[in-house]
Order: C-alpha cells, then sequence, then structure tokens
C-alpha cells in the first residue's frame, strides 16, 4: 500500500515536472460563446472556426505551439483568437460610437518572444512568427512596411512579408485583417554569449506603392456593408449626416505609421 | 523495503533523465534552439479621428489667424481632434511629437482639455499631459490641438505628427 502511494506521489511529481501543473493565471481561456447578430455579420467574411478552437488556442497559450504555419486560417483570423479581443473589441462593435472613425491602429501578437539559442554559429538560422493584426474597429486598409532593428554585426534578419496593407476590422473583418509575419535570423557570426534583441520599425510603404493601394482600395465594393451602418449611424442623436460621413469613410486608404508604438514588437535572443 | 528502494531509485533515475539539463555539452554539442513566447503582452493601440478626418488639417481664415482649430475639432462641443484608446493589455503612456520641426510662423499646441488656455506648445520633442500616463486597457485619451499663426508663408506645409506609446511601468 505504502508503495503504491509513494509510486502514485512520485508519477505525479514526474508528470507535473514534464508538462506543468503550474497554473498560469495569465492565460486565461474564455469559454463563454459570445455570439449575437451583430458580431456574427461583422464577422462574416471569416474562416470558421475550427471543433478544437479552444483547445488549440489553450495550447497555443501555453507555447506549446512553436510553428505558427501549424496553425488553420480559422484559428488567427478570428478575432476570438486574440487576448484583447472580449475586453478591448467586442464593445466597438456591440455599441459603437459614430462620431468617432477609427481611422489607424494594429498590434502584434505575441508582442514579446524569447529563444534561447546554444552554440549558433555562422550561417546558422532561426525562424519564428508573430501575428500583425488591425485593432478593433478601425475602419481603413492601412499601408506599412516593416524593417527589422538588430546588431548587424553578428545577425542577417529578414522579415516576409515586409510590406502590405492590412485590412478593416470594422464594419465587417477583411480576411487581410491581421496576417504572420516570419522573421529569419542568420547568423553571419559566431554568436558570443549574451542577450541580443530584435525590434522593428514601422514606416510607410513606398512611395509607388501608396498611390497604387489608394486606387486598389477605391475599387473595393464595399456599399451593402455599409449601408446597414448608415441606418445604425441615423439612430445617433449626435449626428445629422450619416449618409454623407459613412460615404466619405469607406473604401479609404492611409499610411499605417502614422503613430508609432515604441514598443510593437520585440524578441530577445538569448545566446549561451 | 529492498523492493520499495530498488524501484524508487529506478524511478529517481528515470525522472533524471528525463530533465535535459542533466545532459552534458560539448564542442560537437548542434545549434539548438529553444523557444518562449509572453503571450500576454500586448501593446495595441488605436487612433480615432474626429467624424471623416484621415489628416490633421489647419485653415486660417487669414495669415494671422490665433486659436485656429483642425477641421472637424470642435472645442466648443468637446470633440477633440483625435482619441487614442489603449486596445492592449498592458497599461500604456502616450506622448506626441512632430517629426521634423515646424515652421517658425506657427506656435502648435496641444490639451487633453477642450480649452486653449492652458494648452501647451511642441515641436519636434516628445512631449505628453499627465493625464496621458498610465492608460488602462480599454482606456483612453482626448486629443486637442490649436494653432496660431504669424504671418504665414501662403500654400500648403505639411508635417507628420506622430502618437507615442510605452509601457507604464
Amino acid at each position: 500500500m505504502i508503495l503504491k502511494t509513494v509510486l502514485i506521489l512520485i508519477s505525479i511529481a514526474l508528470v507535473c515536472s514534464l508538462s506543468g501543473c503550474i497554473d498560469n493565471s495569465e492565460a486565461v481561456i474564455e469559454t463563454a460563446e459570445l455570439s449575437t447578430p451583430v458580431l456574427d455579420a461583422a464577422m462574416v467574411k471569416l474562416p470558421d472556426k475550427p471543433d478544437k478552437f479552444d483547445l488549440i488556442k489553450r495550447n497555443f497559450y501555453d507555447s506549446q505551439i512553436d510553428d505558427f504555419n501549424n496553425l488553420e486560417e480559422g484559428m488567427w483570423k478570428r478575432p476570438e483568437f486574440y487576448p484583447t479581443w472580449e475586453r478591448s473589441g467586442i464593445h466597438k462593435y456591440i455599441d459603437h460610437d459614430y462620431t468617432r472613425w477609427g481611422v489607424h491602429g494594429y498590434g502584434f501578437f505575441p508582442g514579446e518572444q524569447s529563444w534561447a539559442v546554444n552554440n549558433m554559429q555562422e550561417g546558422d538560422e532561426m525562424v519564428f512568427h508573430t501575428f500583425l493584426h488591425t485593432a478593433w474597429g478601425v475602419e481603413t486598409w492601412q499601408g506599412m512596411q516593416l524593417v527589422p532593428v538588430y546588431d548587424d554585426t553578428l545577425f542577417d534578419v529578414t522579415i516576409t512579408p515586409n510590406e502590405f496593407y492590412l485590412e478593416p476590422t470594422f464594419p465587417v473583418f477583411y480576411p487581410e485583417w491581421t496576417k504572420i509575419i516570419e522573421f529569419r535570423v542568420v547568423a553571419i557570426d559566431t554568436i558570443p554569449a549574451g542577450e541580443y534583441i530584435i525590434t522593428l520599425k514601422v514606416l510607410p510603404p513606398d512611395e509607388s506603392r501608396t498611390e497604387e493601394w489608394s486606387w486598389e482600395v477605391l475599387d473595393k465594393f464595399t456599399d451593402e456593408l455599409y449601408h446597414s451602418e448608415i441606418e445604425k449611424c441615423k439612430e445617433n442623436p449626435k449626428l445629422e449626416t450619416c449618409d454623407e460621413l459613412i460615404q466619405l469613410r469607406q473604401t479609404k486608404y492611409v499610411s499605417g505609421s502614422m503613430f508609432t508604438p515604441s514598443k510593437v514588437f520585440k524578441c530577445v535572443i538569448e545566446a549561451s | 523495503m529492498n523492493k520499495l528502494k530498488a524501484i524508487s531509485i529506478f524511478v529517481l533515475f528515470a525522472l533524471v533523465a528525463s530533465i535535459p539539463g542533466a545532459m552534458a555539452y560539448d564542442a560537437d554539442t548542434p545549434y539548438t534552439v529553444t523557444m518562449n513566447f509572453i503571450v500576454p503582452s500586448d501593446t495595441t493601440f488605436s487612433v480615432d479621428l474626429a467624424l471623416s478626418e484621415t489628416t490633421i488639417d489647419f485653415n486660417p481664415a487669414t495669415k494671422n489667424s490665433t486659436e485656429v482649430e483642425p477641421d472637424s475639432q470642435d472645442d466648443a462641443g468637446t470633440v477633440p481632434i483625435a482619441v487614442v484608446t489603449n486596445d492592449g493589455n498592458v497599461n500604456l503612456n502616450f506622448t506626441i511629437n512632430l517629426t521634423a520641426t515646424k515652421p517658425s510662423w506657427v506656435d502648435v499646441k496641444y490639451s487633453d482639455a477642450n480649452t486653449y488656455a492652458g494648452a501647451t506648445s511642441f515641436d519636434d520633442s516628445p512631449l505628453g499631459d499627465a493625464n496621458w500616463n498610465d492608460i488602462i486597457p480599454t482606456g483612453t485619451i482626448d486629443i486637442y490641438l490649436w494653432a496660431d499663426f504669424t504671418n504665414a508663408a501662403g500654400g500648403t506645409t505639411q508635417r507628420t505628427f506622430q502618437i507615442n506609446t510605452v509601457e507604464s511601468v
């Protein structure tokens, strides 16, 4: 009996040491389904959630999924995948303020990563990813260019894609409202032990792109989507010119570099 | 008892062997990499402009106009030109600046309140209001702007207005 008890206790300790029994209070997974006609309509252009959405999300939040390319689009193209959706996002759809126009806004998720490398030599490479997404309630197409900032005496870093536009998240989520961004880091020398930081700058796209994308966005058909918004806007007693206002707002391209979060993204490489 | 001891030792060996840190490394050890990402950190924020503006345009009636508001801002109606929302999940501090020095014939001022009196002049160095610090997730800041012109040059003069954010510590 004692033997059995000891073995059970050791087994539990072993399992905990391998899979982690400590509760991570920061990785909260909300299981409650929040579905209303307004939210359903906002997500009509997005892929359906896979059956195991909550389970896969849990594993992702527990850092058990390293290769983001393994995630199907039904995961990362859904707003419910992102940690701020329920707290910051939903109210912008349920109770939208038509006196304001969401012009700029984006963020990286995960916004911070750390990697440990051992014995990294010239030619060795590592690849990691993050998601860059439009903020909640933004109605414009935001063009931008991503430029990595790093120690170029030791590394060569390329970002893919590095020039593009993010699509709106209001009144509906367009499919390209979020993108997987790949960082490919190649050592160009032996990497001494130490800590190295890779960040990035968000710059305007090339000037020729700006003109091209402005026209491309203007050609997008959004009248149907905006029609219902005009009706909702009219219910707002503060506004008397909803038709004109909403028409002016639709299909607008802007440069996404008009504001610069100083900590948009950070990756720490700990070399030993 | 000996049987119990033997099994315990065996389990202990199994446990030690399962810990990667117990392995020895030498010069032939291949390059390895371990990844950890800190999921909760998200510094997303969004900028809402008044009505249908995508830029901040001052249109003074004369070349010596003062207290000029940007198009669509209405300080009397408490409509700021910009409202910035912390859409992330960490507290943020905000500052603003121009990315290049402004012309000498204009003085640009900001405030978090709708009153010109008490507004602060700014140029190409980041400045912020005390109320723009430690903004909690879902929290917002209001940005009101005014410009005073003195013998201004004609035509269109352009500067980039920048909003900066950093995580509160």
